[in-house]
């Protein structure tokens, strides 16, 4: 299918309404808070939070550790990753396929992924099998047999990921982006690792890794969906007994109260371009940005805002004037991105090779207009109703409550996260914002701008903007830089 | 156990239930309103109060199919122009007003269908149906606009059908495996036609597709219906029906052969696409193929990862496809080779993979998981406002009843494995099947097997 989707700014926010109407067609404006869900903790330190949803019968969980990619150990770039692969072998004494036969007699949908904060399985199916699924997914993730031959097998067809990967232009760019802006830090090197540290991976550096991270205080768990809170806290210990984990006596949780955490603005020092060399690319990937705010960042709900005038929508200044007036590209978004540990504030579009620096150029504009802080009452009064609209969107569904809770959990933000969103923004005024922006968001002659193209092609005129570095798509290493000021030039 | 666990109230208002079929499938079931007004467009209405979001969706019975050479693209940038202004809503107003209210868009095209949709705050509703009424009657095809979202929709088709190199070879493998029907051009249009579109052509094709006969709202969300249908029938009920009339599109001829070509690319690894001429979706073989294409690769044990992938270790990706159209369209299989293997060693492996299921058809255990898949899948598709409507929207263009996106909860159970295994055997044979190869150009090719062979 074919569509008019944009470059969606993937805001991070998230909150609901919950409750039935009145009969009004507007209705009073309701405050937005999560579905009303239970909080405990184990003896054991595990944590358990379950949201009752009862619309369909339907349940999903997420059964998680903090840290993810950021546990790895030095050199084994991906090991994270690697592992949570991994874990769809399913336990010791049972084949892989008879482990994911029992998945499927449960219709379930079934993932093991790492990220860069988090290891995450993931499992959506029938409320009505609960137990069952439950005991599937504790299994995989407590008691998997990590067999010599399958760590070999994962290592070689990982090998193979790697370079199919190299297919995909977006992600070259955002492993260029990232390698740059976190150079000393573990979100700085590519998340499924290097064709080196892959080959390295060894049984019992993955049996150890998956032993250090799953500890029974690590765990962490959620369960959205068509259940009773006190039937599925049942089914939880049980089903964590059955594989070994002696959970301990569950308490209601105690909520730590929010502490907002105000780090240090890490704009760009200068204009930096990188070309990622990439022949015969029709259509140049285009990157640029700096790092952001981080999670518990007091301005982060205000360049949120400020982020869906620019960059966030349709009607965005950065959709309207490169799509909708120029026609240079089919998307073009922005984002501010909180991870555990920092954040990033970014732009991405595409265009031809030829209309690369044009556009560019559109779009650094723009951002200019932005760091001038040239928004009003109205940008505002917009962005706040359409994070709420988005938020309202996410939460309509089960395994959307369940991620909007684990990603509550691994970025730190509190159990009230959505209610103090709600508050924040209806407490937020246009001068927090411009405040935040003039803080935190960069002009053009402070970003790092990384395109991925045929160097053939746009090496020259890129050049018109600064000095260009030039990698190769493939090892990243340095081809050469092409000095600024060489317009039109073939390079 | 702790106290705690149960000392939880559930949740009030729920506005939708899901009853239990015969052999324990949860068949969903909710009050969907179906209304005709007095021009005979079609109203389909769900109401739902748990959340303060409305969606209003419209689904055309037009899509990349209605197009004829020369012209194609049409429907899809038509679909990119419904945004682009109209008599009362100029240029850029659609979205800025809808933006406004906290409310989106958005829309897409395919070979049978154009769908739009707004999901936005109860209070948007006026606005919304003003808004669509303005463009379903007065649209503007501004000369400025047309050329600005033609070079729009020139850059779509770089992204997706030309620097993808599986979308690339996707739409060699239609443009080969069809020699009359046209399924056999890319929904984005080919290259040549988007350079020269003109808006006459264009207006022409809005005026006679869009006619409330070729059309189906879905109102899902907060809202009240008895207050509702009045004013849709003022707002909708005086479109004009059309006077247009359309031949048929030409029937495809049987395939007598196998066809093969070769697409020579930068890529970084070889790939191999399949496709076999498939009945359309209302045809009785299509269940039994949908049941193959679940076994072969949706389910979590899918035959083709589990084969190709993780046993032999000779593919990246390989995954099955059947094309739900309205008619008959390809069962397609895509595959990804793993450094150090070539294509032919994929595509006989795969080839096995499918000659396997027409011999012997799924095991038991099998069939049981694919239809506990499709009922899950069933029922996630109905979780919010938006997937609702979409969901019986298009059940109503492509099966001609809503009522299907609920019995697809159970649609497949009485279908057996050997129904499975005879669709398989009568369709995916050699005489009906193309073969798309993607061969990296020299130079470019970091991980393929040598010429002539697949050793490591």
């Amino acid at each position: 299918m074919n569509g008019r989707a944009i470059v969606a700014a993937a805001l991070c926010v998230a909150t609901s309404c919950a409750g039935p109407r009145s009969d009004s067609e507007a209705g009073p404006a309701r405050g937005l808070a999560l579905p009303p869900g239970e909080r405990f903790v184990f003896a054991s330190g595990t944590s358990l939070t379950i949201v009752p949803m009862h619309e369909l019968p339907l349940v999903s969980v997420r059964l998680f550790v903090e840290g993810g990619a950021r546990l790895e150990p030095a050199g084994k770039t991906g090991l994270s990753s690697f592992t949570a692969g991994l874990l769809d072998e399913g336990p010791a004494g049972m084949t892989r396929a008879q482990f994911l036969a029992r998945l499927d007699r449960l219709g379930a949908e079934f993932e093991s992924s790492g990220s860069l904060d988090g290891l995450i399985l993931s499992l959506d199916f029938l409320a009505r099998d609960l137990d069952a699924g439950l005991d599937l997914l504790f299994a995989a993730a407590l008691a998997p047999s990590f067999g010599e031959e399958a760590v070999a097998r994962a290592r070689e067809r990982t090998l193979g990921q790697l370079v199919a990967a190299r297919e995909d232009e977006e992600e070259l760019a955002r492993e260029a982006f990232f390698a740059r802006l976190f150079p000393d830090h573990r979100y700085g090197r590519p998340l499924d690792g290097t064709e080196e540290s892959v080959r390295s991976f060894t049984r019992d550096e993955v049996a150890a890794f998956h032993r250090a991270a799953f500890a029974p205080a690590s765990l962490r768990i959620v369960v959205a969906g068509d259940v009773q809170p006190a039937a599925a806290g049942l089914a939880v210990e049980r089903a964590a007994a059955l594989h070994g984990a002696e959970l301990g006596v569950a308490m209601a949780a105690q909520q730590r109260p929010f502490e907002a955490q105000r780090g240090e603005p890490a704009t760009w020092p200068r204009l930096q371009i990188v070309l990622v060399h990439k022949p015969e690319v029709a259509q140049p990937q285009v990157l640029f940005g700096c790092r952001g705010p981080g999670p518990r960042d007091p301005d982060l709900t205000a360049l949120r805002a400020a982020n869906v005038p620019f960059g966030g929508g349709f009607t965005s200044w950065l959709v309207d004037r490169l799509r909708v007036d120029l026609g240079l590209t089919y998307g073009a978004g922005s984002a501010v991105q909180p991870f555990a540990d920092g954040g990033v504030f970014y732009v991405r579009t595409f265009t031809k090779s030829a209309t690369v620096v044009p556009l560019l150029k559109e779009a650094f504009a723009l951002l200019d207009r932005l760091a001038r802080g040239e928004l009003d009452d109205a940008a505002l009064a917009r962005a706040r109703r359409a994070i709420v609209t988005r938020t309202v969107e996410r939460m309509e569904t089960t395994s959307g409550v369940a991620d909007l809770v684990k990603d509550e959990q691994l970025l730190g933000l509190g159990a009230d996260s959505v209610a103090r969103l709600s508050r924040e923004l209806d407490a937020l005024t246009l001068a927090q914002v411009r405040a935040a922006v003039a803080r935190h968001l960069p002009d053009s002659r402070h970003v790092l701008c990384v395109v991925v193209g045929d160097q053939e092609q746009i090496a020259g005129p890129l050049g018109e903007l600064g000095d260009v570095e030039v990698i190769d798509y493939r090892t990243s290493a340095p081809i050469g830089v092409a000095p600024a000021g060489r317009p039109g030039a073939r390079w | 156990m702790v106290a705690g666990f149960a000392e939880v109230a559930e949740l009030a208002g729920c506005v939708l239930a899901a009853t239990f079929g015969g052999d324990g499938t949860p068949v969903p079931s909710f009050a969907v309103g179906e209304h005709r007004l007095r021009n005979g467009l079609l109203v389909l209405t769900l109401e739902d109060r748990s959340a303060p979001i409305v969606t209003f969706q419209s689904i055309w019975s037009v899509g990349s199919a209605d197009e004829r050479p020369s012209v194609t693209g049409a429907a899809h940038f038509l679909e990119h122009l419904m945004f682009d202004g109209a008599r009362k809503y100029g240029p850029k107003e659609f979205d800025r007003r809808l933006e406004q209210a906290g409310g989106s868009s958005n829309a897409f095209t395919s070979f049978d269908v154009t769908a739009y949709h707004e999901e936005f705050p109860p209070d948007a509703l006026d606005l919304v149906l003003d808004l669509e009424r303005d463009r379903m009657l007065h649209l503007a095809l501004a000369e400025e606009s047309f050329q600005s979202e033609l070079s729009t929709v020139r850059e779509e088709r770089r992204l997706r059908n030309e620097d993808d190199v599986f979308g690339a070879a996707e739409e060699l493998l239609y443009a080969t495996s069809f020699v009359a029907h046209p399924y056999q051009w890319p929904t984005v249009g080919w290259m040549a036609d988007l350079e020269r579109l003109q808006t006459d052509e264009i207006r022409q094709f809005w005026r006679d597709h869009y006619r409330p006969e070729h059309c189906t709202l879905v109102l899902a969300g907060d809202f009240a219906t008895a207050r509702l249908l009045p004013r849709l029938e003022a707002v909708f009920g005086d479109l004009p029906r059309g006077a247009a009339t359309f031949p048929p599109h030409s029937t495809e001829p049987p395939q007598r052969g196998e066809r093969r070509v070769r697409l020579e690319r930068e890529a970084e690894l070889p790939q191999v696409l399949l496709g076999w001429h498939a009945p359309a979706c209302t045809d009785p073989d299509w269940k039994g193929l949908r049941l193959a294409e679940i076994v072969l690769s949706e389910i979590n044990s899918a035959r083709l990862d589990a084969r190709l992938v993780h046993e032999l270790g000779i593919a990246v990706g390989a995954h099955a496809s059947l094309d739900e159209t309205v008619e008959p369209g390809l069962f397609a299989v895509g595959l990804t080779a793993a450094p150090g293997h070539a294509a032919d060693e994929l595509e006989q492996a795969a080839r096995a993979e499918i000659a396997r299921l027409a011999e012997s058809g799924p095991t038991d255990d099998e069939l049981a998981c694919a239809r506990a898949r499709e009922s899950a899948s069933a029922l996630r598709d109905l979780e919010t406002v938006h997937d609702r409507a979409l969901a019986l929207g298009l059940a109503q263009r492509f099966h001609g009843d809503w009522r299907f996106a609920l019995e697809r909860a159970c649609w497949l159970d009485a279908v057996t494995a050997e129904e499975v295994r005879a669709a398989v055997a009568r369709h995916l044979v050699p005489s009906n099947l193309t073969v798309v190869t993607v061969v990296p150009t020299p130079g470019d090719e970091a991980g393929a097997a040598p010429s002539g062979g697949a050793a490591r």
